[in-house]
């Protein structure tokens, strides 16, 4: 060691026999002398020296099997500035004192104390950097989250406003508030929310507990504790931490959003709080949360995650109408009668409150205080924002609820569903838009009319006919309940021509994707004629009919009746909508893609080059309709043999797609679409080389889809497009590569929690392997461990055991039983009949591996 | 007789070659042993590295074989072995973490890592500030390899080391002070 660190070092000794910190600070300084840098340095070894104490001298990490201790900390024990004074709160989360602060001002504030501190510093961190933000608070519902740091023992703790007060509901039970009053507060606790949103700052953890309910001059206050606090000690949950921690992590399931039990990494914003605050109102109401603790509780953590982010709960009045003996209680503590509890709730509440409550988030309110306005225009018998949910919202939960049934008739498709409610909701925003043309017809009541009527037909005659048939059958088509749903349209309405025709429209349209065109074409025709009679020849209801009936014919090939249709459709567009309007540029593209079909291409090409002129100018490039005209455009060039300049057009649209859907995959579709285009193009072309180099990312494509939509179909499809070797059924010598996107795919969603997609992938990729590569390859043996761990996350414990078993069978004798993963699966097995509850099995292996070993050792 | 003990005694002969058999029979006893241990611990309970490596001590070299010199030879190896089990213990948690190898994580191991991070970190810089004092400064280094990973107390780590006390205690405390230093050093370089 140099000459300089051994004067270091001395006087670092010497300094530290020195007890007043004065003198031996002194003594430091005429020690070092002039020497600047050896003084910043001894005075660094110094504070270091008295600073950390545990460092090193507490047993190191990542040896200790502790997955949490108990807090050691109790009143009177000192905590950086703050003295503990009392226990006032104690949970999972860890504990929260009444403390003292000294300096710089005598205060009392909360203390909380995390127990789960094992990334303390991280912790810490995110706490800081989020400070500012925190401090930015001001408001007197909100309490003010003073510091944060870490205890002796390494746990992160929380300095906050000290709040004397319940929470929220308890209070408002004790007082037995009515509705009204607890709307009230309630708004309150909204708008405070709003603030903190507004400042940057989202709660995360919204629930009774948090907001509590003080007393000024015997008014009620509510105030929000915590804020900040979940962000900080936000613990990345995965599937390994799960069984021991997460009920801590999670606490109040109940409250949690459903992008919350998601936990895929999905941000959480200010619409998780409207959540939470829903769930608040809900409880507030009727006294119960919307998943009641108790089938939470019992259920195990996949269910739970799968009950928020799936199941529909009843809406509060609902709710309290099957409550039974419970209701009388509930409504005792809001001073009212039971009967008339529900009639308050029921109408505008429940909408209020579902609204709040929906999965998706987009469907919430978009703000605390929109959330809050609602509230307040119910408080004043004003209409409020949320409604009955759309028809086509309906029809998907519809479709949500009765899952079974329909998958297992089998023949109804998504597709065809999803087809049907775009076409009814566009039609209702087309109804919409032009009540909103002539304000004086505008009348939510008339809306709600159109919208239960239509859903009604839908759900009641169409959707319900599936299961009347499959009871009958078993055996269901679309096509059946299609015609179940056709038979009873003409009744039904019966003096409301316009829907009616918005129906036949929607039928046929679901007729024709079925390619049932002769079914479709009546329906198609009627609608058109209703919206003649009713509209006029020039209405863009009629226009919309022909070109809806125009692009049947097309797919009939009946392209004569097709083209004079749209002629027509783009002539009415054109004389009412004008030349550059973006239907009247559709109407161009579809005419052209007649002309293109029949090998008109001098006809299509100016139609094109027009709507294409029209469309950059008026639309912009990246519009929708201005990339269909391109890529006709490019395909009408590349069948005249203008290469040249077709190829412009196919790179700047796969340009504009990549900049402007992002991550957008689904549309990707179309972007393979182009880009198989342009190799053809390539290809006839004479140029290998470019077309090669669009294979390539093609395949890029194509993989990154496969893994964004798991579609394992479409991907080999696509995959035999260029490499006709990964077929599933025929590999004999070696798995296709496609095992590995299998195995890939299936962790991926296990990840995701997703087991149930994940399983099948499992259970195919190790069939492969078996048939391929024998029973007793260790990829074979590797991957029923995989599988066996996914059976082990789902609780599986005794389908995880067989594998287990299997696996060690086989590894004992074809390894043998010293073998390093002989070994690893009987641990593997002692931790599985841990996890189980079956000790006396896991103690038996146990003393099999320390047999083993000793054996080793001598 | 065990191997140990048969090196152990070949070492006090003045066997320089066996002194590096010793290193590899300590390490692995100690990698089994801990990973034993942890798998019959049930969470809450801290494992110590002292008492695991005076576990394998008494398993190893018995207790009938208390020798100064094989004493000193067997809490080296083991303060090494220690210390290295702990950081490929670390750096395999890290590359877990960051998606490497996530082929087949035990399942055993599932329930038992822990999902820290920050001590991950820490362990893995203070390995790195303790080879830069082990250049500067080998007999500290080898102290606090001794009290920290071997869990000797300062007075059996002097003795191991062959030094008084009250040096032992001196050294200590610098070696402690001057390793913070080096790891909040590399903290900061870290972030910044």
């Amino acid at each position: 060691m140099c000459a300089e660190h051994k004067n270091e070092e001395a006087i670092f000794n010497a300094a530290i026999k020195i007890d007043p910190p004065a003198e031996r600070a002194a003594f430091v300084k005429s020690a070092c002398g002039d020497d600047d840098a050896l003084l910043a340095r001894v005075e660094a070894l110094l504070k270091a020296h008295y600073e950390d104490k545990s460092f090193l001298n507490k047993p190191p990490v990542g040896i200790n099997s502790t997955l949490d201790s108990p807090l050691t900390e109790g009143p009177g024990t000192r905590i950086g500035r703050y003295k503990l004074l009392q226990l006032i709160g104690e949970g999972g989360f860890g504990a929260v004192y009444m403390a003292e602060q000294e300096k710089p001002i005598l205060r009392r504030v909360a203390l909380k104390i995390i127990k789960l501190g094992m990334d303390t510093k991280q912790v810490i961190a995110r706490f800081e950097a989020e400070r500012q933000a925190l401090a930015m608070m001001d408001h007197p519902n909100i309490a003010r989250v003073f510091d944060a740091g870490a205890t002796d023992t390494g746990r992160p703790y929380f300095v906050m406003e000290l709040v004397k007060g319940i929470p929220i509901t308890e209070y408002c039970d004790k007082n037995n508030l009515d509705t009204r009053q607890r709307l009230n507060l309630f708004i309150d606790v909204c708008k405070a929310v709003q603030h903190a949103h507004q400042k940057g700052v989202i709660h995360r953890d919204i629930k009774p507990s948090n907001v509590m309910i003080t007393l000024h001059d015997g008014k009620p206050v509510p105030k929000i504790i915590d804020f900040g606090i979940a962000k900080a000690t936000q613990h990345r949950l995965t599937e390994k931490t799960f069984f021991t921690e997460y009920r801590q992590f999670i606490g109040t399931p109940e409250y949690m959003s459903p992008e919350q039990a998601e936990m895929s990494g999905l941000d959480v914003d200010t619409r998780s709080d409207i959540y939470s605050l829903g769930v608040l109102l809900y409880e507030l109401l009727t006294g119960t949360t919307p998943f009641e603790a108790e089938q939470l509780r019992s259920a195990a953590y996949d269910e739970i995650r799968r009950i928020i982010r799936e199941d529909e709960p009843p809406k509060p009045s609902t709710r309290l109408s099957t409550l039974g003996d419970a209701l009388s209680d509930v409504a005792k503590h809001r001073h009212v009668q039971p009967d008339q509890l529900c009639k308050i709730v029921r109408g505008d509440l429940d909408w209020v409150v579902m609204k709040a409550l929906e999965k998706d988030r987009t469907r919430r309110y978009e703000t605390a205080n929109e959330f809050a306005g609602d509230i307040e225009r119910h408080l004043g018998d004003e209409p409020v924002s949320a409604g009955p949910p759309s028809v086509g919202y309906r029809l998907k939960k519809f479709v949500r609820r009765n899952r079974g049934p329909v998958t297992a008739a089998g023949a109804v498709t998504v597709a065809i569903i999803v087809g049907f409610i775009v076409s009814t909701a566009m039609y209702l925003q087309a109804e919409r838009a032009r009540e909103n043309e002539t304000a004086a017809r505008v009348k939510a009541e008339r809306q709600a009319q159109i919208s239960q009527a239509v859903g009604d037909f839908l759900t009641d005659d169409l959707l319900a006919s599936v299961f009347r048939f499959s009871d009958s059958s078993g055996d269901v088509t679309m096509r059946m309940a299609l015609d179940a749903g056709a038979r009873g349209l003409e009744d039904r309405f019966e003096g409301e021509p316009l829907i009616k025709a918005s129906v036949h429209e929607a039928l046929g349209k679901t007729y024709r994707r079925l390619d049932e065109h002769e079914s479709a074409e009546p329906h198609l025709e009627c609608a058109l004629k209703i919206h003649r009679e009713q509209l006029g020849e020039e209405a863009p209801e009629t226009l919309q009919s022909m070109r809806h009936l125009a692009r049947l014919y097309l797919a009939q090939k009946r392209y004569d009746e097709a083209e004079a249709l749209l002629v027509r459709t783009l002539e009415g567009r054109q004389s009412v909508l004008g030349e550059e309007h973006p239907d009247t540029l559709e109407s161009m593209s579809n005419l052209a893609s007649v002309y293109y079909e029949q090998g008109q291409y001098d006809k299509a090409k100016p139609l094109l080059v027009k709507a294409l002129e029209i469309g950059r100018r008026v639309l912009g490039e990246d519009d929708p309709q201005t990339q269909i005209s391109m890529g006709w455009l490019a395909r009408v060039y590349r069948e005249q043999g203008h290469n040249e300049q077709a190829e412009p057009l196919y790179v700047e649209m796969l340009e504009i797609r990549r900049r402007v859907l992002g991550e957008e995959y689904e549309k990707e579709i179309v972007t393979e679409i182009v880009m198989k285009e342009l190799i053809k193009l390539y290809e006839t072309w004479g140029k290998p080389q470019q077309a090669k180099e669009c294979r390539a990312k093609l395949q890029d494509l194509s993989t990154t889809m496969f893994f964004h939509f798991g579609d394992l179909d479409k991907w080999i499809q696509l995959m035999q497009a260029w490499n006709p070797r990964p077929k599933r059924e025929e590999a004999t010598e070696e798995p296709p590569p496609v095992v590995d996107h299998m195995g890939r795919l299936a962790e991926w969603y296990s990840e995701q929690g997703r087991y149930d997609e994940a399983e099948p992938l499992y259970l195919e990729r190790l069939e492969i392997q078996r048939r391929v590569l024998g029973e007793e390859h260790p990829d074979v043996l590797s991957s029923m461990g995989d599988l066996a761990g996914l059976y082990y996350q789902q609780g599986r414990y005794d389908g995880a055991e067989a594998l287990c078993v299997e696996v060690l069978e086989v590894q004992w004798r074809v390894l043998g039983e010293k073998h390093p993963d002989t070994l690893e699966s009987i641990r593997n097995l002692i931790g599985l009949y841990e996890a189980w509850g079956k000790p006396e099995q896991a103690e038996e292996w146990r003393a099999k591996l320390a047999r083993k070993k000793g054996t080793q050792v001598e | 007789m065990s191997d140990v003990t048969r090196i152990l005694t070949a070492i006090e002969r003045g066997d320089v070659r066996a002194v590096d058999k010793l290193f590899p029979l300590v390490y692995q006893e100690l990698r089994q042993l801990a990973a034993q241990r942890m798998s019959k611990e049930s969470p809450g309970q801290t494992l110590q590295a002292t008492a695991l490596v005076h576990e394998a001590y008494l398993r190893l070299v018995g207790e009938e074989n208390q020798h100064w010199s094989s004493r000193h030879h067997f809490f080296s190896a083991a303060a090494e072995a220690m210390r290295r089990i702990l950081i490929e213990n670390a750096r395999r948690k890290k590359s877990l973490k960051y998606g490497g190898g996530r082929k087949r994580i035990a399942l055993d191991e599932a329930i038992l890592m822990k999902d820290d991070d920050t001590a991950t970190d820490d362990l893995i810089e203070l390995d790195k500030a303790l080879e830069k004092l082990s250049k500067k400064d080998k007999v500290k280094a080898d102290l606090v390899k001794l009290r920290y990973f071997a869990g000797l107390t300062g007075e059996q780590a002097a003795e191991v080391l062959g030094i008084s006390q009250s040096t032992a205690d001196r050294y200590w405390a610098y070696a402690r002070s001057w390793l913070r230093l080096e790891v909040t050093k590399g903290d900061k370089t870290a972030q910044g």
